[in-house]
């Protein structure tokens, strides 16, 4: 499931100052659980917002929900206030010119304290205490089209000992799934990146609750002398219903509850109605369905003994060094068909094999061990390079790793291999979340197979992560709450910025992406007809005037003062486009009479009038072939006067015979007459 | 649609010397038959021209040309007294011995030689002078070119 993250951009827009004096005086920790791009002030750090002296989080992952729930108007809903509104308790100004506000606010008393344990222990009445709020609540994000995505005991919170208001702590700071322990995560999630969890299914949420439930019961450090990694190779074995409980007996009606909820198959899970029913005491049957059997004989990979054919490929997808070796060979082949009964599993490798053969040469191998893991084990998630993938996770990942040059370039072989479209087009069930991200995942390899603006690894950041702010250096310093807002954004800048404008043009790869993502009238012809990184001058600005007036006329901007002069300023280094220089003068007393601001689009008619360029290429044309003649002229009379004695020979003769005669006449008048 | 040119012909200088040389003879046979002392001056004063003319390798012989007309006309202009005595050589001695009258004819034809060596010095600075206007000119007119339009106007 997919948060309903389109909507993200229709939040209230206020100023930045305003934010800045928030809670000025505070310092800011960020000692807090974030993602590691949290700690990254371009993209943390993006904006803040004040409503109601609250100010938001409005990092990249959080954008998203907050804005949702405001727009919905849902604010209003007391648990939703009190549990996912953030309170700001810390404030700082950071050298980006960014306010940072690290918040939130949850109830005082935790689930994990002593007094809770101690009243849930004796009181015993889950339900009523637990499961009928929580019920309301994931009953309300349900209607958000949202996932909670950290249910755990320390973030289920109340604010004092009656117990009666129960809050969720921060699920929407952080990418989904991030803070949670992988034990509080299903089977298909919990092997992946925290980074790349992804929103998942509302039973993620579910299962959590189950595994936080059974915490009440259980000592609280039962899980604590198993690392994470062992605890989920256990549960993937075993199953997480039967390592969780081991052989510890609770009563028939508690051990429905967590039968139905930390259930590792998807369509056996409860659901809030069965959650529901089983508070009002009615019989609800819990679905559990054992985990498959163990091999007949174990397996050997690594020096390691494995019975378990879903842990052995676990172990191939995250320490990949000889798994190709491995899953070419015949003992491999022989021990799932025969020991471990996989035999329809092992028929799919030779066709994974030929689609991962078609991928470029640089992360074929990588490609080939990742397709033959799923078509061995459709369950599993996206296994590649070592690291682990839910195919809504990786817009997450992407986003979150973006400035770690090694992580965005994983994702993006991860993408160019198509991996995420095998993945999915080995499931049966073709929902519309399944063709949503299958035209998703094809489109971002065709992006990346495209190196010019507007493409690239920069639109599959927005394209699959669409409440991704716009990462240009140019909107650096400037929140830009609704997409609307690029030309106001920019002029921001240019107004902040006014030593720098001259040599910048005011678009990047980050702008063109974000904009073609956002902006439905920016089509991939427009984009495909860019001029490219090596055009000249002339022509990138040209091509960056005609992107700002259709962005102009088609959201109806007014004309912009700043960005008006800066662009002005660009357009007058464009003339050079023209060849002529009467022409070129012409247009510069044109543009200089207009200071006063107009539409982009009035300049552009001037600078790129099309029958003015047909008409200065023609005349240029005459003039080139003009310059031949000329020098073919030179040439010939520069012949002449080298060879100026034989070229003078005719004539000297024939002058010398005129003067002769001339001469005779003169003489022979002068002896007559005088 | 315009005309092609057609090539001019190579004037046959051959023919029009042997024709120029044949008059000459004529007429000095002509002065010949009138005036035996003009035929004696004619032929002697005659000298250079015939020295030019067979010396001229150019086959415009116009070194012959230059030598012949300013000493024939010179000849002419002595030999013009000559004519009315008729064959009577005494009569004519007086004028075959007057010096001033050879110094004329001779002085005729190296105004001829002078011409002739004068001319290419004068033609030539002349032409020299033409053509390195008629360049600078083009040149002017390159660079306007590249003025007006930028150095992309320089073709191959």
């Amino acid at each position: 499931m997919r948060d309903n993250r389109d909507q993200l951009h229709a939040i209230k827009k206020i100023s930045l100052t305003e934010a800045v004096t928030f809670g000025q005086g505070d310092t800011v920790d960020f000692t807090n659980p974030l993602p590691p791009l949290s700690f990254d002030p371009h993209i943390t750090a993006y904006a803040t917002q004040k409503h109601n002296e609250i100010a938001y989080v409005m990092a990249p992952h959080i954008v998203p929900r907050f804005s949702l729930m405001e727009t919905q108007n849902k604010i209003e809903n007391p648990h939703l206030l009190q549990g996912y509104a953030a309170h700001p308790i810390r404030v700082q100004e950071t050298p980006y010119s960014q306010t940072l506000i690290i918040a939130q606010k949850p109830g005082d008393i935790s689930l994990t304290s002593q007094e809770a344990r101690n009243f849930f222990q004796i009181h015993k009445n889950v339900a009523e205490w637990l499961i009928r709020p929580m019920v309301k609540i994931l009953r309300d994000f349900e209607e958000l089209n949202l996932t909670h995505r950290a249910i755990h005991p320390a973030r289920i919170t109340f604010d004092d000992f009656s117990f009666q208001n129960l809050n969720l702590g921060y699920g929407f700071l952080t990418p989904p799934g991030f803070l949670q322990p992988a034990c509080y995560e299903p089977l298909q999630t919990c092997f992946a990146e925290p980074t790349a969890r992804g929103a998942g299914h509302p039973s993620y949420d579910l299962y959590a609750l189950g595994v936080t439930i059974l915490s009440l019961f259980k000592d609280p450090k039962f899980l604590q002398p198993l690392s994470f990694a062992d605890i989920n190779k256990r549960r993937l074995s075993e199953g997480s219903y039967a390592f969780f409980l081991e052989k510890q007996m609770f009563s028939e009606r508690i051990t429905e509850l967590l039968k139905g909820l930390i259930c590792d198959d998807l369509s056996q899970r409860w659901t809030p109605d069965d959650l529901e029913s089983w508070a009002d005491f009615n019989k609800v049957h819990a679905r559990y369905r054992p985990p498959q059997k163990s091999a007949t004989k174990p397996f050997v990979y690594q020096g390691q003994e494995y019975n378990s054919p879903a842990l052995l490929i676990h172990q191939m997808g995250t320490d990949h060094t000889w798994a190709q070796d491995v899953i070419f060979s015949e003992d491999f082949r022989v021990w799932m068909r025969r020991n471990a009964g996989q035999h329809e599993n092992t028929v799919g490798i030779e066709d994974a094999k030929a689609s991962a053969s078609r991928t470029e040469a640089s992360i074929r191998q990588d490609a080939i061990v990742s397709y033959c893991l799923m078509a061995l084990d459709p369950e599993r998630p996206l296994y590649f390079k070592g690291l682990v993938f839910t195919p809504d996770g990786i817009g997450d990942h992407l986003a979150a790793y973006f400035y770690d040059t090694q992580k965005r370039s994983d994702t993006a072989a991860l993408l160019s291999s198509k991996a995420p479209l095998f993945w999915l087009s080995l499931k049966e069930q073709k929902s519309p979340q399944v063709l949503r991200f299958n035209k998703l995942y094809q489109e971002s390899a065709n992006f990346l197979s495209k190196r010019g603006i507007g493409f690239g690894i920069e639109r599959c950041l927005y394209e699959l992560n669409p409440h991704v702010p716009c990462q240009s250096p140019l909107l650096n310093t400037v929140a830009m709450y609704d997409r609307t807002d690029m030309l106001e954004a920019l002029n921001h800048y240019a107004a902040h910025n006014p030593g720098q404008l001259s040599a910048k043009l005011p678009i990047d790869r980050h702008l063109m992406a974000y904009a073609a993502t956002h902006y439905d009238f920016i089509k991939d012809d427009f984009l495909n007809a860019f001029p490219d990184e090596r055009a000249p001058k002339e022509q990138k600005i040209i091509g960056c005037l005609r992107f700002l007036s259709l962005i102009e006329k088609n959201t109806n901007t007014q004309p912009l003062k700043d960005l008006y002069y800066w662009v002005h300023d660009l357009s007058l280094q464009s003339i050079g486009i023209y060849r002529s220089k009467k022409r070129r003068d012409m247009i510069q007393k044109l543009l200089e009479s207009q200071r006063n601001p107009c539409l982009i689009d009035r300049l552009l008619d001037w600078i790129d009038n099309t029958a003015e360029k047909k008409a200065d290429m023609d005349e240029f044309m005459d003039a080139k072939k003009h310059h031949i003649y000329t020098v073919h002229k030179i040439k010939e009379w520069q012949f002449k006067l080298d060879n100026i004695r034989s070229v003078s020979r005719d004539i000297c003769d024939n002058f010398s015979i005129l003067l002769a005669a001339l001469g005779s006449l003169f003489m022979a008048a002068l002896y007559l007459f005088v | 649609m315009s005309k092609a040119k057609t090539p001019r012909k190579a004037p046959n200088y051959k023919k029009r010397n042997l024709i120029v040389k044949i008059l000459f003879f004529i007429v000095v046979l002509i002065i010949g038959g009138i005036s035996f002392g003009a035929f004696i001056m004619t032929l002697f004063g005659a000298l250079p021209t015939f020295a030019a003319w067979y010396r001229d390798n150019n086959p415009r012989k116009s070194l012959g040309y230059t030598v012949g007309l300013t000493n024939t006309t010179c000849i002419f202009l002595v030999i013009k007294d000559l004519l009315p005595m008729g064959q009577h050589l005494t009569q004519a001695m007086p004028y075959l011995q007057n010096p001033w009258y050879w110094c004329m004819i001779y002085i005729g034809a190296v105004v001829g030689y002078g011409i002739h060596n004068m001319t290419p010095k004068i033609v030539i600075k002349t032409l020299r002078w033409n053509f390195q206007g008629k360049i600078q000119e083009l040149k002017r007119t390159q660079h306007q070119l590249v003025q007006q339009w930028g150095p992309d106007v320089v073709g191959e």
